[in-house]
């Protein structure tokens, strides 16, 4: 289990005489195999709940348990996947270079075009990140990220900068590998469609008028159906949608 | 390959240019000004004079103080910075020492030799003059990283070397390899001057003796010599840079469609 105790962070904005991130009191857990959203809109301080567990910023008050061992720094059971696959995959290395940084930097490890193969990029290894798409850049991230055979995968934004189709590539290879290896993922998101769908629990942040974020828990669809498309025709997950869109921009 | 077409067009309509304009405007015997081909025709006298022993001389202290220079600048860059310390304390000094013109540098180079130093004083005044682009293009280039980057790398857990070697460096590259351009510009300039000043061997020095007897064909021929030395130095340059696996997968470098 990968929880938080009471995390506190918080990040005045001097100028504007605000807060321009707050958190306190923050409970969450992901267990091995979960997958869970962090939905919340931008600003609300998405990116610093993925630093923060990930060990990368250390939090004010409380503490990140990652199995029980307290993550003060980043260490191998859990890994971030960054927003930004621009710089996060690197430029000055090949497809096949950049995965194999994720075992160790052993460039002739075989698990490096079986992993590629599996992300949809068995004939771009020998290519640069420059002659690849985003989509190709992210699933180059989620690869090295899984080829490091983290226990917990957090996502920072998977999805933002791509376009529906790829977005669909992504999330549904996504769901294979982590659902197969029971890694425990948390997708931070501003995309509720994806989130409700994907996630088996939701946590919906929103900031509150002190500046403050306040957490809210929801089971998610869950991936009940084979695809997005055909969880829209469900019950169900219309009534979810509705819960998680009030609940973010609703007047409660 | 059009790019290509047109320089080669420039260079041979350059030198067509000079030779036509000398001939039509300097009358025999021409003392100061020569045409082209009689520059070239200095080249079969030069070399029966040992022009071959002047090149090596120069060359050698022309890639030997530049090797030297990227090494030193390479290595203090790295050092100062990663460690916000030490740059606090180098950088007020390389503030004070960079704008430091390589011409200020004549007076060491005339006392170098007299405290003993001989063929290592082209060594100090090579890599002290093109230290400075090297350094301060390395320390700039190794403190700027992009967040997601750094953040990946801690995730990926490697060790000091291998992040030295896959990560600082690399992400570093364009901004050394830049200075390390200027510096090899520099290392050929200051070689020159100091052979200039301090005689033996090598093309500054031979440069000045053709001058002082009078020979001023056999001057520029040496100077011509110079140039294209330096062209080629320039030129091995870019395709190290080219080709180096740091830049090569580089926005900047790629011209060709995917």
């Amino acid at each position: 289990m990968l929880i938080t105790e009471n995390l506190g962070f918080s990040i005045r904005d001097e100028r504007a005489g605000k807060l321009a991130v707050g958190f306190r009191d923050v409970n969450l857990s992901i267990a091995p195999g979960e997958i869970v959203a962090f939905l919340g809109s931008s600003g609300c301080g998405k990116s610093t709940i993925i630093k923060l567990l990930g060990g990368l910023v250390p939090p004010h008050s409380g503490r990140v348990l990652c199995d029980g061992a307290p993550v003060v720094q980043p260490r191998s059971p859990v890994f971030v996947v960054f927003q930004d696959y621009m710089t996060a995959v690197f430029p000055w290395m090949t497809v096949h270079e950049n995965l194999s940084l994720g075992c160790g930097a052993t460039a002739s490890n075989e698990s490096v075009p079986r992993a590629a193969e599996r992300m949809q990029l068995g004939g771009q290894l020998a290519k640069y990140p420059l002659r690849l798409s985003g989509g190709e850049r992210q699933r180059v991230q989620l690869a090295r990220a899984l080829l490091s055979q983290p226990k917990y995968l957090l996502l920072d934004e998977p999805t933002s900068s791509l376009d529906v189709d790829l977005r669909k590539t992504l999330l549904e290879l996504l769901v294979r590998e982590t659902t197969s290896a029971t890694i425990g993922v948390l997708i931070v998101t501003h995309n509720i469609d994806e989130a409700v769908f994907v996630a088996d629990r939701i946590y919906l942040a929103r900031k509150a008028g002190d500046g403050w974020l306040s957490l809210k828990e929801i089971p998610g669809f869950g991936r009940q159906a084979p695809n997005l498309g055909e969880a829209h025709k469900s019950r169900e997950f219309g009534a979810l949608y509705e819960v998680v869109y009030s609940s973010l921009f609703g007047g409660n | 390959m059009k790019g290509r077409t047109i320089s080669i067009l420039s260079v041979c309509t350059a030198a067509i240019g000079w030779e036509l304009a000398v001939r039509v405007a300097v009358p025999e015997p021409r003392r100061f000004i020569f045409s082209l081909s009689e520059m070239l025709a200095e080249w079969g006298k030069l070399f029966h004079n040992g022009l071959m022993i002047d090149i090596t001389a120069t060359l050698v202290r022309t890639i030997g103080g530049f090797l030297g220079a990227a090494l030193l600048g390479i290595g203090l860059g790295l050092l100062i910075g990663r460690s916000p310390t030490l740059h606090q304390i180098a950088r007020p000094l390389i503030d004070f020492l960079r704008p430091l013109p390589s011409s200020a540098l004549i007076p060491v180079v005339i006392i170098l030799p007299m405290l003993g130093l001989k063929e290592r004083s082209f060594y100090v005044i090579v890599i002290y003059g093109s230290l400075w682009p090297v350094l301060f293009n390395t320390i700039t280039g190794v403190s700027e990283v992009s967040s997601a980057a750094a953040g990946a790398i801690r995730m990926l857990q490697l060790s000091p070397l291998q992040r030295l070697r896959y990560f600082i460096l690399p992400e570093a590259a364009p901004e050394i390899f830049t200075g390390l351009k200027i510096a090899l510009g520099i290392s050929l300039i200051l070689a020159i001057t100091a052979e200039l000043l301090i005689g033996g061997r090598g093309l500054g020095s031979l440069m000045r003796e053709l001058g002082d007897a009078a020979d001023y064909a056999g001057m520029y021929s040496t100077i011509l010599v110079i140039a294209l030395l330096g062209w080629t130095l320039n030129s091995a340059f870019n395709i190290v840079e080219k080709n180096h696996p740091w830049l090569r997968g580089r926005e900047s470098l790629i011209d060709d469609a995917p």
